[in-house]
């Protein structure tokens, strides 16, 4: 059965600044929820906004001797499950339309089409593709999260292309955008769902199955009244009910194989310092992997125009306005500072991955991300060479260990088609891919 | 052929053959929709374009792609894609470039007025209302229903993700979608809402956090506190039961952990709507002595100290916390006001709230009695036989509101099903109709305005929208959220049709409180109100900037808008109203005498550079960057915002404007913006946006007024794109409102598409310039635009659906195509 871990009655008042809001979610010895017996493939999309200062980032030497670069520098202790891929290009993100254009195309290598949103049309995304072979038997599909909305953003998107290339870095099919969550509270509730115990979230689940069939009847009534683009609407209405119901029923059925479960508390909602909030999504996404609760999910640490200021590291003027940074000194060392902060935050999660024993390595030697900006100078507001490494031992099949260098201009796309082969998801041609890293 | 070689093409051109062209740039923009002068042609539009606008809009330069050695003068109103975009940029004054020949002004105003002419003459041959999709409700929306519907005011920023936007604003139709992750969020808030609504007595304990801005200065009283308090949180929160909760403070300690502020004593007093419910010093000596001793243990006891456990009724309440204020004779308190402490250990200061911990409930005793049980339960069952007929009263009462039309035998079966499922389930009443509601909150019905097309509608055809649909339209417009009960029953007695009923319907809504959506939800997003929130103005340019000051700046721009809306002003006016709503904080920054308090006050301004909305600090802020000025960015705002003419997206490449370095003499923004222009590339628009923003230079990046900065004394000479000279806010304001016409139409414009939930396409301009000419017969009154559109074609009618076109499916990306 489920056990709540601490209830919250017998803890009236939580301790210290910044304890309130940074649970212990990993306290929670958490089990799979489904046995684990098959090592399944994971993959994740880590991404930055603002490029980043390339003369900082990408090492000197190619090859397995590679050095780590001050940027980098907070990773050198997984050096062995690292590999830096330098001159790749997103032709796709190459227009005026930079800070729209970078999320969208990212893992897609398509440019979409240019519309306020009304027709949006993108390409669908690398972490999509894994998601429709491999996201299927888990309770999530994928996940999908970020650190900001754009509520506070109005005008900054592009003219020809809306803001809903900005919002996310992944689409599900080239008509449905997946929208980023920014609250851990409401990511907790995806993985684990709603309720105290195991007895109120019984009953949740069953009520909420009995609702959504009532919903389809609903929808499908209202649908024969309705034009053809209406009805596309009530598709996606109904589409999303069927995939809750789907969801719900996995949920049912791993609960009762893991009677065990110890459900961890969840978070009391979006924390006030970005180190918190940043460090509370890594936290639920560790969770996500060890119980395989998903196997795919995309991260926006920062948003594209993000105007975010760290005074943790000393900058105390907006990411966006210092990403302009014209060559000047001062201004190159303060993207450095927070390209090389992000990393940090990043290699917390790898720890934290790499502490968990999964099968016969940990997590992390089970996995494979990709850490990235789809900008490399934020000055020029280029696509090449784009900042880009990849991370995990990918059950074997990834090479760690170097700085490949590929042909100059190689499509970004490239790399994206390696990942997914070696996530057991091949797929000929993404976007404008024309090959494979091989060294990878 | 490059764009350079054309401008110099262009100046050729003009000296061999443009006789008796003014060479210099006309003094005013021209007025937009009077009457057709004679002798305007399609013969004299034919030789006004070949004179003055073919040298660059010609078949082989395509310059921005518009052609107009090759067009039909005849029949304008057939082209309304292209001539719509010329009227646009005449009217703006915009064309031709600055530095070529212009046509005398009453040409330039009569072929304006002949263009328009003739391509409203088509539209009225042949009116088009458009056609929005089936609408979703955006997370403001869905906030608003349900405050009308259950009487229950929740943050629906907790519940659901920010929509994404389209033309401006989040209410489009077209890009509201849904995911099945959206969808989640609507079942699992309909749980929460409907347990907040009704009281559900098995509710778990929780903890929220309620965190105060660590800018926020708490020197001082913060409005909505208790009088006689300084600094300190007011809390809104719904109490789900009659119980015991928990509150916790915590006071701000420093990056080492010293609690700030022990040396004299405090009293923080928390209090319960108005009512104080715990008192607690802290500081004074001996607290001070033990700090000195232990910090840690110190801060840990007196954060046990401020530790409460009350009883709460269920319901809405405002809890505050807050010190008493005290005498500062002792204290070095009120010297540095409002300057934001950046020393992160700084050890001296006063004692500020950091963050409040409320959780509960405990020791339920009951549901209690809220204002959501009021309107839901509108009868009670005495006994289990009552039980179905109560409920379904309750019920169909509900579904009613919630679906904005009559509830059919179904509707009440599937709601009465999921009742008695409930009702078993949860073992009461109320547990029944907990579950209906959540059915009644995720329900397509709910969730979607949808507008079928009648049946045997031709395809193309028009139809006036149903009474239910246009009272849908109606409130989602002015309240962003439901019919009430009144204008339900009118649309559903068919007196809506009645253009005296329709009137007094939509003048009581825009009376009614509930309008106070078109602040919240129309000018916060066309003016960019929203993006005060992440403004962070550079800490060591601008120390006086803080929390209160950010709060200050939004609500006098809400204020003053709201005011527009509900005196009923011309709407000129929020661009030259001699008044505005300070508090002292703002008064202060705006280097005004005699405003005392927090609270806000009208006054009138005797400074003429703070009237209107282009004299308000809120505007001055969102279009700067963190540490300095951006004629640029004010520029483009006004382009966009206020002339109707949006620059396109820089190139690729852009070059930034070089940084003034330290140690080297520093240059003016206008200097290094100046450079800047100097390439023909960037010239060609930062001539318009540039010169235009330079006409607020006197405004700082947080809005204050200033007549120096490093570089030099402020130049705020500039140029409007019709070659108007302004200097300083008060001649650009009155060259943004030289033509009436120009802005009542793009407050129009926008207001039309927030109404319509759908970008404006060129068949429409007619529609706006119609309101705008009535509106000019009534003085432009807010509620004669208001009016105008709910009177439009575009508002009462539909097309009904051609066969579908499959655009999206035969969509090319642009890489294939490259």
């Amino acid at each position: 059965m489920f056990v709540t871990k601490k209830h919250l009655a017998r803890r009236t008042f939580l301790k210290g600044a910044g304890a309130a809001v940074a649970l212990p979610l990993l306290d929670a010895m958490v089990p799979a929820f489904a046995s684990n017996v098959k090592q399944n493939p994971r993959i994740g999309f880590v991404y930055v906004p603002h490029g980043a200062v390339m003369a900082r980032f990408t090492p000197d030497k190619v090859g397995r001797d590679f050095e780590f670069k001050d940027i980098m520098k907070p990773l050198e202790p997984y050096r062995d499950r690292l590999s830096v891929v330098s001159r790749l290009h997103h032709r796709a993100a190459d227009s005026t339309a930079v800070h729209s254009l970078s999320p969208t195309t990212w893992l897609s290598g398509v440019r979409p089409k240019p519309t306020q949103g009304v027709d949006a049309f993108a390409g669908v995304t690398a972490d999509q593709v894994a998601a429709q072979a491999i996201g299927q038997d888990t309770l999530l599909p994928s996940l999908e999260i970020a650190t900001e909305d754009h509520s506070g953003l109005i005008g900054a998107c592009d003219r020809d292309y809306g803001c809903i290339y900005m919002n996310t870095l992944s689409w599900r099919t080239p008509t449905t955008p997946m929208p980023m969550e920014i609250n851990p509270r409401k990511v907790f509730e995806r993985m684990f769902g709603q309720g105290d115990n195991a007895e109120a979230r019984l009953k949740r689940r069953r009520e909420d199955r009995s609702i959504l069939d009532a919903l389809t009847a609903q929808a499908t009534g209202l649908q024969k009244d309705l034009g053809a683009h209406d009805r596309g609407t009530l598709d996606n209405y109904l589409e999303g009910v069927r995939e809750i119901e789907r969801r719900l029923d996995r949920a049912e059925s791993q609960v009762a194989s893991n009677p065990d479960l110890v459900i961890p508390e969840a978070p009391a909602g979006i924390p006030y310092e970005y180190e918190n909030h940043v460090g509370t999504m890594f936290d639920l996404l560790t969770l996500a992997y060890r119980a395989d609760i998903t196997r795919v999910f995309t991260f926006m640490m920062a948003r594209e125009v993000s105007n975010r200021t760290y005074t943790q590291v000393g900058v105390t003027e907006g990411h966006h306005a210092v990403s302009h940074h014209q060559n000047r000194p001062e201004k190159l060392e303060w993207c450095a500072r927070i390209q090389n902060y992000h990393i940090g935050l990043f290699g917390k999660f790898l720890a934290q991955l790499d502490a968990i024993p999964d099968g016969d390595g940990s997590l992390l030697d089970n996995t494979i991300l990709m850490y990235g900006s789809n900008m490399s100078n934020s000055n020029a507001h280029d696509h090449y060479p784009l900042p880009v490494m990849v991370l995990g031992g990918g059950r074997g099949k990834l090479k760690g260990g170097q700085h490949i260098m590929a042909e100059e201009h190689t499509p970004m796309t490239n790399l994206l088609v390696t990942l997914l082969d070696k996530t057991d998801v091949p797929v000929d041609k993404l976007g404008d891919s024309t090959g494979v890293i091989a060294e990878l | 052929m490059t764009l350079r070689r054309f401008l110099l093409l262009g100046a050729l051109a003009t000296a061999v053959g443009a006789v008796s062209a003014q060479t210099t740039d006309i003094p005013a923009a021209p007025a937009a929709t009077s009457p057709t002068p004679q002798p305007f042609s399609p013969d004299t539009a034919k030789a006004f374009f070949t004179q003055y606008c073919v040298t660059c809009h010609n078949q082989y330069a395509k310059i921005a792609d518009v052609v107009l050695d090759t067009r039909d003068y005849d029949h304008i109103g057939a082209d309304p894609d292209l001539w719509e975009r010329v009227v646009r940029k005449l009217n703006a004054g915009a064309m031709p470039p600055k530095g070529m020949p212009r046509p005398e002004p009453a040409a330039y105003k009569g072929m304006v007025g002949w263009l328009t002419t003739s391509l409203d003459a088509a539209v009225a041959d042949h009116p088009n209302p458009g056609r929005s999709s089936i609408h979703r409700l955006n997370r403001a929306e869905y906030g608003n229903a349900v405050r009308d519907l259950l009487g229950l005011d929740i943050d629906a920023t907790e519940l659901l993700p920010a929509d994404d936007e389209g033309y401006g604003f989040d209410n489009i139709a077209d890009v509201l979608r849904v995911s099945p992750s959206l969808l989640e969020q609507y079942l699992s808030a309909s749980a929460k809402v409907a347990s907040l609504a009704v009281g559900d007595p098995e509710t778990p304990p929780v903890i929220g956090v309620f965190r105060v801005p660590p800018d926020l200065a708490q020197a001082n009283h913060i409005e909505g506190l208790p009088l006689g308090t300084r600094g300190g949180i007011l809390i809104k929160h719904n109490f789900p039961l009659d119980a015991s909760y928990d509150f916790a403070v915590f006071l701000r300690r420093n990056i080492v952990g010293y609690m700030v502020g022990l040396e004299w004593a405090h009293e923080l007093e928390i209090s319960i709507d108005g009512e104080r419910v715990f008192l607690a010093q802290v500081g004074g000596p001996e607290d001070n002595k033990k700090s000195d001793a232990n910090m840690s243990a110190t801060a840990n006891e007196i954060d046990e100290r401020l530790r409460t456990r009350v009883f709460v009724p269920a319901g809405p309440h405002e809890v505050s916390v807050a010190f008493l204020e005290r005498s500062k004779a002792e204290t070095q308190e009120p010297l540095e006001l409002h300057t934001r402490n950046l020393d992160l250990q700084d050890m001296n200061g006063i004692p500020v709230v950091d963050y409040v911990n409320l959780s509960g409930p405990y020791d339920a005793k009951g549901v209690g009695d809220t204002p959501s049980r009021h309107k839901i339960f509108v009868c009670e069952p005495k006994s289990l036989r009552d039980e179905t007929p109560c409920a379904t009263k309750i019920l169909t009462r509900l579904a009613h509101t919630a679906f904005r039309r009559p509830v059919t035998p179904q509707d009440t079966e599937t709601l009465l099903e999921f009742f008695h499922q409930g009702r078993e389930q949860n073992g009461s009443f109320d547990g029944g109709i907990r579950t209906a509601l959540r059915v009644i909150l995720t329900s397509p019905d709910f969730l979607f305005r949808s507008e079928p097309d009648p049946a045997g509608a031709a395809p193309g055809s028009l139809y006036a929208v149903t009474d239910l649909e246009l009272a849908s339209r109606l409130s989602f417009f002015l309240w962003s959220s439901l019919p009430d009960e009144q204008l339900l029953q009118v649309a559903e007695q068919g007196k809506l049709q009645d253009p005296k009923v329709y009137e007094q319907q939509v003048r009581r809504m825009l009376a009614d409180p509930r309008a106070k959506a078109i602040v919240d939800n129309f000018a916060s997003q066309w003016l960019y109100l929203r993006n005060l929130q992440s403004a962070r103005p550079d800490a060591e340019e601008f120390p006086n900037f803080d929390e209160n000051l950010r709060r200050a700046m939004r609500t006098e721009t809400e204020m003053f808008f709201d005011s527009i809306v509900r005196e009923d002003h011309n709407v000129l006016d929020l661009l030259t109203a001699n008044y505005t709503f300070v508090n002292q904080r703002l008064a202060e920054h705006y280097g005004i005498d005699g405003v005392y308090g927090s609270q806000f006050r009208r006054i009138t301004l005797t400074d003429s550079t703070r009237f209107g909305l282009l004299g308000q600090a809120s505007i001055h802020t969102v279009t700067s960057y963190a540490n300095r000025t951006s004629p640029v960015l004010r520029g483009k705002y006004i382009l966009t915002n206020i002339l109707g003419t949006p620059p396109p997206s820089p190139p690729a490449n852009v070059p930034s404007l070089t940084e003034n370095a330290p140690g080297k003499e520093a240059r003016s923004v206008r200097a290094r913006l100046e450079e800047h222009r100097s390439n023909p590339v960037c010239a060609t628009c930062h001539n318009v946006m540039d010169p235009i923003g330079f006409g607020l230079e006197n405004f700082d990046a947080i809005g204050a007024w200033r007549t120096k900065e490093p570089g030099g004394a402020i130049d705020s000479s500039g140029q409007m794109a019709n070659g108007t000279p302004v200097n300083g806010p008060a001649s650009l304001r009155a060259a943004l409102t030289a033509d009436p016409n120009q802005f009542v139409g793009i407050v129009t414009e926008k207001l039309l598409t927030y109404a319509l939930g759908r970008g404006l396409e060129p068949f429409d301009m007619p529609t706006v310039r119609s309101i705008v000419r009535d509106a000019a017969a009534n003085g432009y009154k807010f509620s004669s635009v208001v009016l105008g559109i709910a009177n439009s074609t575009a508002f009462r009618m539909k097309v009904a659906q051609q066969p579908e076109a499959t655009t999206t499916a035969a969509f090319v990306p642009a890489d294939a195509r490259e």
